[in-house]
């Protein structure tokens, strides 16, 4: 494969990514909120976690701060959106030596993640959901999840309202 | 975020199914709006120490910063101009302008004790809990009706002109109203 190939593979490939959100103190009439076609509310249930496996730390999470409902919204991202992310990744692992497994924090960093766009998007989501009406919507840190191609899970937390990108 | 104290509080936020048509149309205008007043970091302030206090709640220093940074630019009189200006924004009649302008020139205090390291409240601070829902929801009024102002006409000098102006100007101050419900009306 030329590097013509490569680029036109790179871009023309969508690697699926989901997001979701805890959401605390919200109280509604549903088990599940369709808002587009794309993003959904749901009640919170351990069933619906069970996808990340028993020891994902973002589901232990849930389990032990046990939400009332999660946000999922699904999108994509091109294959080169993926790869750079993947390659800032391990560029930051080698500069801090510490292990791909380890959490990397990068929103002190002040770099921007290849995930800005959609973090971005998310944020807004979030922003109109806690400003259209009155009451307070407790946001929990997110997790972002690629599914294939190419199969892997990649985890980013967004803390607190200020939504820096803290780990990623 | 801390998850521990969150566990213990209590459902706030209602959100129904037949609420999506009415959210959907907010969220459009909230795009639109939030694409023109990019420009604006006192806007960002605003909305992220509002959507921080949410998260974190019981924090009147929040709201207090998320009012003073969309309201008053000057660095003096600022409990007095930022009562008055908030009184005026989403106040539709003289009673509820003046109910506001007490409330928020009573957090203004609050605000600059906490600040200042104070530890005794007044009594008329002891429901704390239920006056920061009325703060916040003071202050989500506040930045949703500048949102729309700045999206329209800016945030420059002649904004805090408007501001001072509403304030004697009965005709201006409801055609101000008018503009700010844009992201109101849900």
């Amino acid at each position: 494969m030329n590097p013509e190939e490569l680029n036109q593979l790179l871009d023309s490939v969508e690697v699926p990514l989901l997001s979701i959100t805890p959401l605390y103190c919200l109280v509604t009439d549903a088990d599940e909120i369709v808002l587009t076609d794309k993003v959904t509310i749901t009640r919170f249930s351990e069933e619906q976690m069970k996808f990340l496996g028993e020891d994902d730390r973002f589901a232990r999470h849930l389990r032990l701060y046990t939400p009332q409902c999660l946000l999922w919204e699904r999108s994509s991202v091109s294959l080169k959106q993926f790869k750079r992310m993947a390659e800032g990744s391990v560029a930051l692992a080698t500069e801090r030596g510490i292990d791909l497994g380890d959490d990397i924090l990068r929103g002190s960093d002040g770099r921007t993640s290849a995930l800005h766009s959609q973090v971005n998007q998310l944020i807004l989501l979030l922003r109109a959901l806690q400003l259209c009406r009155r009451g307070r919507l407790v946001v929990g840190d997110s997790l972002f999840y690629f599914s294939e191609p190419p199969s892997r899970s990649h985890n980013c937390a967004l803390y607190g309202h200020d939504y820096g990108l803290s780990d990623c | 975020m801390d998850y521990q104290i969150v566990e213990q509080y209590r459902p706030h936020y209602e959100f129904n199914s037949a609420d999506v048509r009415d959210f959907l149309t907010f969220y459009v205008r909230f795009l639109e709006v939030s694409l023109t007043i990019e420009e604006y970091p006192e806007i960002e302030l605003a909305v992220s120490r509002y959507c921080k206090e949410a998260a974190q709640h019981g924090d009147v220093v929040d709201l207090m910063i998320s009012l003073e940074s969309l309201l008053v630019p000057e660095e003096e009189g600022i409990a007095f101009k930022l009562s008055q200006r908030v009184a005026n924004l989403p106040g539709l009649d003289a009673n509820y302008r003046e109910e506001l302008f007490k409330k928020v020139k009573d957090f203004y205090g609050l605000r600059s004790r906490t600040v200042h390291g104070a530890t005794k409240v007044r009594p008329r601070e002891i429901n704390l809990g239920q006056q920061l829902d009325d703060l916040r929801e003071i202050t989500r009024k506040v930045i949703l009706s500048v949102m729309a102002l700045a999206a329209e006409s800016g945030m420059g000098q002649e904004f805090a002109l408007l501001l001072n102006d509403m304030c004697f100007d009965d005709d201006l101050r409801t055609s101000l109203q008018a503009r700010a419900a844009l992201l109101l009306r849900f």
